[in-house]
């Protein structure tokens, strides 16, 4: 619940900004490193620009990538879950190959290195996050089919003479759609991490306005050690809020999906190292 | 342990390692334009340009096959005079060599520029490590043992907050609160030693290193400390219902006896497990924390790698923080098979 107004905010915010902050202060246009006053809430940054208004524009670029990139984990992800699950044998056998390689590789170094390769753009960064996040979606989602799977209205289909790709779409998909939106949510956390950690470390697009690449130029600035509380906090508690936001509403979504699934840890313990490893959100960081 | 078991993981292991050699291989074939125009000067001739190129390999053929690009897509033209005389075989015999090539930016071999920045990267987040498992055990004890009182619900509340936050801004908020003249001065705000300082006595030296490691710690440990927790609270609640600890009951043992002597041996198996995880990202897990307080690790000379476009370093520092991990994982699997036998199969 607490979630869910939180998130319902910062949606408005992303895209009310402009009423609320008027125009994205690009340019500079005050003294550098205010501090807070009356007419600048949050001070100013780097570069003579207003950090409220900053921030308030920042929210829009942070959850479209957020969102865009756990579209495209999250397509990629149930796509080999469900064809993998469905088929079974050899199709299964190298796609999950595939899949445990991937979910082995530490995220954030084949992040980083991938958004340097690709070079910085807002684009390079949603693709990016995008092909890095889909693994443990797949894992989860084909679990899932592999039950649907064994159920008789598959049954009935494929005696009607359905073809796999109806089967997939029709028949399985809606089956496993609670399960690939509960991930959904808790995929968004992760993204924003990413974004936030991937602008801040100077992979981001340089020429938008997100709470990492703001970070970034706060870092760049100096702004911890000169003590500018405020340009430092304004963008990270955003962040934190936003995640946090995600991340209820997540398992909030699981509770009521999957009762089973209520005992995540034990579950974990029982699928072995890798399970636990993805319990302790060790992949993430 | 089966021998069996033993030898799928090995070769699982050796297979991920391989096929970490080829992406990286291909990642780095997949830079658009000239990756000589990333370090030579603008102006430099053509001839001397093409000279590098031959240097660094660039001007061989990829793969050791032909592949001609038709009308009609890609075709592969027969096999080539020498096996050895492409790229792929190029790469492959280097590494066999260790040999990972020169650094752009400090025109000396990869291998070693990586190698003085790996200790102090261990030295920080190895203490991390320490302090966030010595923590997250006793936590997670407390809050399994009593669960649901009011030391579990704030502790897996701290937990899920913590979840949230980046490390590098929790890093930054440490700054500003213990190392800048905002808050209070009692740490240095980032490197490894006070630069330029003559120290008396090896002590001084080590107490001033000491002051330098306190903040990054902090933080790593803050963020790493609730992966043990959760995980160390859910095998002590699963240990509590288990019949040993109801028969342990029976026969009357004091609580704390069965505590130590029959629930925490129990459930400290699948920490064992993340223990041997956590030590596959400690060379990668604390890129952001580095450059916050400027330490000369592995993180920080990842974004001087990025930020002057050193491929050769990046590829490497892929390659060791990737193939670390696959090692500790081999080493989880290992050591759970060597305490649990029911996944020995």
């Amino acid at each position: 619940m607490v979630g869910l107004v939180v998130l319902v905010a910062f949606g408005l915010i992303a895209t009310l900004g402009v009423f609320l902050a008027g125009p994205i202060n690009l340019v500079a246009t005050f003294r550098q490193g205010l501090d807070p006053t009356l007419e600048h809430l949050f001070g100013t940054d780097a570069r003579g620009r207003d950090v409220l208004n900053l921030t308030i524009h920042g929210a829009q670029i942070s959850l479209m990538v957020g969102i865009l990139a756990t579209v495209i984990g999250i397509a990629v992800g149930a796509t080999v879950g469900i064809v993998a699950g469905f088929f079974g044998g050899r199709i299964d056998g190298v796609l999950m190959r595939i899949t445990d390689f991937f979910l082995v590789l530490p995220t954030l170094v084949l992040a980083v290195v991938l958004a340097a390769i690709l070079g910085r753009s807002l684009v390079n960064v949603i693709v990016v996050i995008g092909i890095t996040c889909w693994p443990g979606t797949a894992r989860v989602v084909r679990a899932q089919t592999l039950t649907v799977r064994e159920r008789m209205f598959v049954d009935r289909a494929r005696a009607y003479g359905a073809s796999p790709t109806r089967m997939m779409s029709r028949h399985i998909l809606p089956n496993v759609l609670g399960l690939i939106m509960a991930n959904a949510t808790l995929t968004i956390a992760a993204a924003i991490f990413f974004e936030t950690t991937l602008s801040f470390l100077g992979l981001g697009d340089p020429d938008t306005v997100s709470w990492g690449s703001m970070l970034e130029q706060a870092y760049d600035y100096g702004a911890a050690s000169l003590g500018k509380w405020a340009y430092v906090l304004a963008p990270g508690v955003c962040v934190v809020l936003v995640i946090l936001a995600f991340t209820l509403i997540g398992s909030a979504f699981d509770e009521i999906l999957n009762p089973r699934l209520r005992h995540r840890e034990s579950e974990a313990e029982a699928a072995g190292p890798a399970g636990v490893r993805e319990a302790a959100g060790l992949g993430a960081r | 342990m089966t021998s069996r078991y033993l030898l799928r993981k090995l070769g699982r292991a050796a297979l991920t390692i391989v096929a970490i050699a080829l992406l990286n291989f291909v990642l780095f074939r997949m830079l658009p334009g000239d990756p000589t125009r990333t370090f030579l000067p603008r102006n430099v001739s053509h001839d001397r340009r093409e000279q590098i190129r031959d240097q660094l390999g660039l001007n061989l053929p990829v793969l050791p096959i032909n592949l001609v690009f038709t009308n009609d897509g890609p075709q592969i033209r027969g096999l080539p005079d020498s096996l050895a005389h492409n790229q792929l075989w190029t790469y492959v015999d280097n590494l066999a060599h260790l040999n990972l090539g020169d650094s752009f930016a400090a025109k000396r071999p990869v291998v070693a520029v990586i190698a003085e920045r790996v200790w102090p990267t261990v030295l920080l987040v190895g203490l991390a490590e320490l302090l966030a498992i010595v923590i997250g055990l006793l936590v997670g004890i407390r809050a399994g043992w009593k669960r649901g009182g009011m030391f579990d619900t704030l502790n897996l509340n701290v937990a899920l907050a913590l979840y949230a936050v980046p490390l590098f801004w929790l890093g930054m908020i440490l700054l500003m609160a213990f190392a800048s003249p905002a808050g209070l001065k009692l740490f240095p705000t980032g490197h490894m030693t006070t630069p330029g300082a003559a120290f008396s006595s090896p002590i001084a030296q080590l107490l001033d290193l000491g002051s330098h490691l306190v903040l990054p710690v902090v933080t790593l440990a803050l963020g790493l400390y609730a992966g043990f927790a959760l995980i160390m609270r859910s095998s002590v609640v699963e240990a509590m219902a288990e019949d040993y600890v109801v028969t342990a009951r029976a026969k009357g043992l004091r609580e704390g006896d069965i505590l130590r002597r029959h629930v925490v041996p129990n459930a400290l198996l699948p920490t064992v497990t993340l223990i041997a995880l956590a030590l596959g990202s400690i060379l990668g897990g604390a890129i952001g924390v580095e450059q916050v307080f400027t330490w000369p690790g592995l993180g920080t000379l990842t974004i001087d790698a990025i930020q002057s476009k050193d491929y050769p370093v990046l590829q490497g520092i892929f390659l060791i923080l990737t193939v670390t991990v696959v090692l500790a994982n081999l080493l989880a699997d290992v050591v759970y098979g060597l305490l649990d036998p029911r996944v020995r199969t």
